[in-house]
């Protein structure tokens, strides 16, 4: 990895961030952990770190229902023996792993660029088709989103790195690292298999010469496989597949605490007769556009790098426990998309303005609720409702782009005729 | 003649059967004043049933109950239950002025009713099984609502409340024992409660020092603690009885009391009656007022409202009344018979109870403040709810030991409902030494062990199970120990919460059992229930919060697979391609047979 100074620079600073300010400012884990932003029972480290404590006093963490962490994420955290420092640095080279991943798929991006255009005999100007690195890099360490996710110590940090490793390892051709780092981000929280589909057409797509069903069979093998193995370690470690619990806790919306979605307030109100119809029906709409996104934009590689975003973008809309550290992971690569950023209806800017400070009134309400008792639920409920509109309207700005884009080279190719 | 000598045989074989005829059943009174002008009315009542087969299906062996409640035995039967313990208490004992609770406290609840039932069973469901039939038929029984115990409040305790009864020491069991218990907190205590009491006594509160229990009275106490504890006894040949014991004890404020029996429509006290202090300005406008009077007479039939109805006949000894009194400053008169018969008789201790005629009994002090000495409780403990928020929390809980050289052994049982989901490793332990210099340890600290000896932990289980903590402390000498710990409070389901949800969920006091030398349980008490509250939604917006969430949803789907289906081509290549699709063909062949049918219409 080489960098220049700029770049240097940032990843420097950034480290001294991450590593300086939780040392000068001990207590500002504890302060994000017990804001809903940031915390869910599912990610939050306060309850990792309950895990942790019954794990070594020889109680079995999973007979109640407190802690919905996976077992080895909780073991590997029991050998750190809750070292400030130790702990630190490890949420800060997680943080680094993933800039490094996001710059590598930036590279990639930039080279098929070039690639395409020499085809067509065309000189596009790469520079400014895509942002330079230490854009992305500062984009990235700097984000509000991604820096206070990474002081919160929430446990998504390392499911956004493992799936960021996939991209990255797909881009490269790195085809087993992506499934198996893919399984490893379904083992920490459960929503990235359905990334599956995407992943595997990508494959299907970069490996012409294999017929698509021994892919198919492979990478869906590998995957079943290293999930499997991963679980069955856990029940090694902790002797019983009580564990399994944790998922069951996401799926079926155990606990119910705010959040940014849309889930906890229509689960708290609804009717408990229809309650796991519900259930079914918020899990379905989950999963309900990755198929269609994975076909629609499934003709080239980096359309498909665009479905997976896109898949990644909506599940976080539409998923039980969304928190800032899944919307670090989506609002990190936006910056790839820079060719689509011209025919956006609304500037990015714009939308940027809006997510921030909608992101700064929802603890503003959540407070006004809880400590106050100035306001009550639906404040909150209101500004959640209009912080997911305006996440969708986003995202469907995107995909309009996307179209558009398609145009744009539909024309082309039309000229050319 | 003949006939009427056969009546008088008759008769006089009847009375003798009446007088000779006593069943296993005590009754006694404590009478204990305590400082401030309050008086403790502590009623024991005891009674065995007859020989009872453990293991057999009962319909073979009729069951003779005599003076043991018919009611219980077929329930215990059914449930195999060996041991049950129940308690109505409300109020609080204020152990700093009033000393250690009645019975080293193995009869007082905490606020609300709390039951407690040793059961014997195949395996754990089959005991829990055997419990809820258990709490439900008693819910009927005592008017309590005990139908709302279920598994998700209720524990299995580990260290406290064990069972003592002789079965449990001698026996063998055929199966395993289960100790199960549930408090309810919010229970309040009533007259509807009493009157079950007193109707499993065999008096039935018609004689005996029962008549003086009074619905009323009891509840208008400062504290009151009601309590039945069912035991099966066996001797050494295995023969086994149930013994059953009751206990009411009564806190009652002396002048609150009388005052409430004198005027019990409340009304100002004339100006010749205040008691003003003499030694600072007192006129017809201006009055500090004096303490309580401390020289006071007053008897049971002021406080009661009744005289006690003569002693119980059946009881296999006399009814008994105690005054425990500093007979310096106290005497003590039991007065028997009214009118002209009234026969004034001095009491030093203890009183048998004649069975003919209503007896009263008669106080009279120079100095009600100076009472028997009382003993002082080996620990005192506080706990309170700390935080602000509504979605987190914490408990802290003071355990003051204030005996200067000998450390004291307790075991602290908690219990709280699932939506609490602790973080056990936020617990810290601060001790305070005698010279106020404090020490916090964190639990994962193992110099905390100093006083934290054991930890009983099982977690909470969403509806299932609640958080069942024990902690085995010890308390040195002069110290005082705090104990903090955090939690988070989940929001429930909207069925889930109770009618007025912002008044808040009470949470069970904690028991507190302090531990002797041999390791037995010497002296109990509760700490007071907590209230907290949760986070509640809007009640009024299931329908709102419905339609607006899925409109969002369906705007969010709407729009994209609006996006998805679409194709974005340029004018020709639409036109071209509309031009191959099936669709089109068909609207064209329709638009064809339209214009026809038009030209038909026209022509016509």
């Amino acid at each position: 990895m080489k960098f220049d100074s700029k770049e240097l620079s940032i990843v420097i600073s950034a480290l001294v961030i991450q590593l300086v300010v939780p040392s000068v400012f001990p207590n500002l884990h504890k302060i994000l952990d017990n804001s809903v932003l940031f915390a869910a029972p599912v990610n939050s480290f306060r309850s990792l770190k309950e895990g942790i404590f019954l794990l070594r006093n020889g109680l079995n963490p999973y007979s109640g229902t407190i802690i919905h962490h996976p077992p080895i994420l909780v073991s590997l955290f029991t050998v750190i023996n809750e070292n400030e420092l130790v702990t630190n640095l490890i949420y800060a080279l997680a943080d680094l792993v993933t800039a490094l991943n996001l710059i590598r798929i930036n590279e990639w991006f930039m080279k098929q660029e070039v690639e395409a255009s020499n085809e067509k005999g065309e000189k596009i100007q790469t520079k400014q088709e895509y942002f330079a690195n230490w854009i992305v890099y500062a984009w990235y360490f700097f984000n509000p989103l991604g820096i206070t996710s990474i002081f919160s110590r929430s446990t998504t940090v390392f499911t956004n790195m493992f799936i960021m490793i996939t991209l990255k390892s797909l881009c490269y051709q790195e085809l087993s690292v992506a499934v198996m780092s893919l399984s490893v981000a379904t083992y920490l929280s459960y929503h990235p298999w359905y990334y599956i589909l995407p992943v595997v057409c990508y494959i299907i797509k970069s490996k012409p010469e294999e017929h698509p069903w021994k892919i198919v069979v492979k990478a869906v093998g590998l995957f079943v496989s290293g999930l499997f193995g991963l679980l069955y370690l856990s029940f090694q470690l902790t002797g019983s597949w009580q564990f399994l619990t944790n998922y069951e806790t996401i799926v079926m919306f155990h606990k119910i605490t705010p959040n940014l979605g849309l889930w906890w307030y229509f689960f708290t109100e609804i009717f408990q007769f229809f309650n796991n119809f519900f259930v079914g029906v918020f899990n379905l709409y989950t999963f309900i556009f990755i198929v269609p996104f994975t076909l629609r934009f499934g003709k080239t590689k980096r359309d498909l790098m665009f479905a997976l975003w896109v898949s990644i973008g909506f599940v976080n809309f539409a998923k039980a426990y969304p928190t800032i550290s899944d919307l670090s992971l989506f609002h990190c690569l936006v910056l790839e998309w820079k060719p689509l950023f011209k025919n956006l209806r609304i500037n990015p800017v714009i939308s940027y303005m809006l997510t921030y400070v909608l992101l700064a009134l929802l603890p503003v309400f959540y407070y006004v609720w809880m400590e106050l008792n100035s306001g009550n639920s639906n404040f909150f409920y209101a500004i959640g409702l209009v912080f997911s509109t305006v996440e969708a309207v986003f995202l469907s700005d995107f995909i309009w782009s996307k179209l558009c884009e398609e145009y744009g080279g539909a024309r082309r190719d039309l000229t050319q005729i | 003649m003949l006939l009427q000598s056969i009546w008088t045989l008759v008769l006089l074989a009847c009375s003798v059967d009446a007088t000779a005829n006593t069943y296993p059943f005590k009754e006694r009174l404590d009478l204990t004043p305590l400082p401030r002008n309050n008086l403790l009315a502590s009623f024991n009542f005891e009674l065995d049933s007859n020989d009872i087969q453990l293991y057999s299906d009962g319909d073979s062996i009729s069951t003779h109950y005599t003076v043991f409640p018919r009611s219980f035995g077929p329930i215990l039967k059914t449930t195999r239950a060996r041991e049950l313990h129940l308690r109505f208490s409300q109020g609080w004992w204020d152990s700093e002025v009033w000393g250690s609770l009645p019975r080293n406290g193995s009869t007082a609840g905490g606020t609300g009713v709390e039951i407690w039932s040793l059961i014997e069973a195949d395996d754990k469901a089959q005991a829990l099984e055997s419990w809820v039939k258990l709490v439900n038929s008693l819910s009927g029984l005592f008017c309590a609502s005990f139908n709302f115990i279920d598994e998700s409040i209720t524990t299995y305790p580990v260290k406290t409340l064990q069972p003592y009864s002789s079965f449990y020491q001698k026996v063998q069991p055929e199966k395993q024992l289960y100790l199960l218990r549930s408090a309810l907190p919010r229970e309040p205590i009533c007259t509807e409660n009493l009157t079950p009491f007193i109707k499993i006594l065999p008096a039935k509160g018609k004689a005996g020092i029962s008549s003086l229990l009074n619905g009323h009275k009891v509840f208008n106490s400062q504290w009151s603690s009601m309590s039945i504890d069912i035991l099966t006894e066996c001797d050494d040949s295995l023969i086994c009885n149930y013994n059953l014991k009751q206990a009411i004890d009564v806190v009652l404020n002396v002048p609150k009391t009388i005052d409430r029996a004198l005027n019990p429509i409340p009304k100002p006290t004339p100006g010749e009656e205040l008691r003003c202090d003499q030694s600072k300005t007192h006129n017809v406008f201006q009055c500090f007022p004096l303490g309580e009077k401390t020289d006071m007479s007053w008897d049971l039939k002021t406080l009661f409202g009744t005289t006690i109805n003569g002693g119980s006949s059946i009881s296999s000894e006399p009814s008994k009344v105690c005054a425990h009194v500093n007979h310096e400053h106290w005497k003590v008169y039991a007065v028997t018979g009214t009118g002209d018969d009234e026969k004034f008789t001095v009491v030093d201790d203890c009183a048998d109870l004649d069975v003919k005629s209503t007896t009263n009994f008669l106080f009279s002090t120079d100095e009600s403040n100076n009472v028997v000495a009382l003993n002082k409780p080996p620990v005192m403990t506080s706990r309170s709810l700390t935080g602000h928020s509504q979605d987190s929390g914490g408990f802290r809980t003071d355990f003051a030991n204030i005996s200067e050289d000998k450390d004291v052994d307790l075991v602290f049982f908690e219990t709280l409902p699932w939506f609490v989901r602790i973080f056990l490793h936020t617990m810290d332990i601060t001790i305070t030494k005698p010279d106020k210099s404090t020490v916090t340890y964190s639990i994962s600290d193992p110099l905390s062990e100093t006083v934290l000896k054991q930890i009983y932990y099982s977690p909470a289980v969403d509806r299932k199970a609640p958080t069942h903590l024990e902690l085995l402390l010890r308390i040195p000498a002069g110290c005082s120990v705090t104990l903090n710990y955090q939690f988070d409070k989940s929001m429930l389901l909207y069925a889930e919460y109770p009618p007025d949800a912002n008044h808040g969920f009470e949470i069970d006091p904690a028991v507190i059992s302090v531990i002797g030398e041999e390791g037995n349980e010497i002296y109990h008490f509760r700490t007071t229930t907590s209230l907290l509250t949760l986070p509640t939604p809007d009640f009024s917006m299931p329908y709102n919060v419905i339609i607006l969430t899925s409109t969002v949803m369906s705007l969010a789907f709407g729009g994209i697979f609006n996006l998805l289906v679409k194709r974005v081509v340029t004018q020709e290549q639409a036109d071209s391609l509309a031009k191959v699709s099936p669709l089109y063909r068909v609207s064209e062949k329709l638009g064809r047979v339209r214009t026809r049918i038009r030209q038909l219409l026209g022509r016509a």
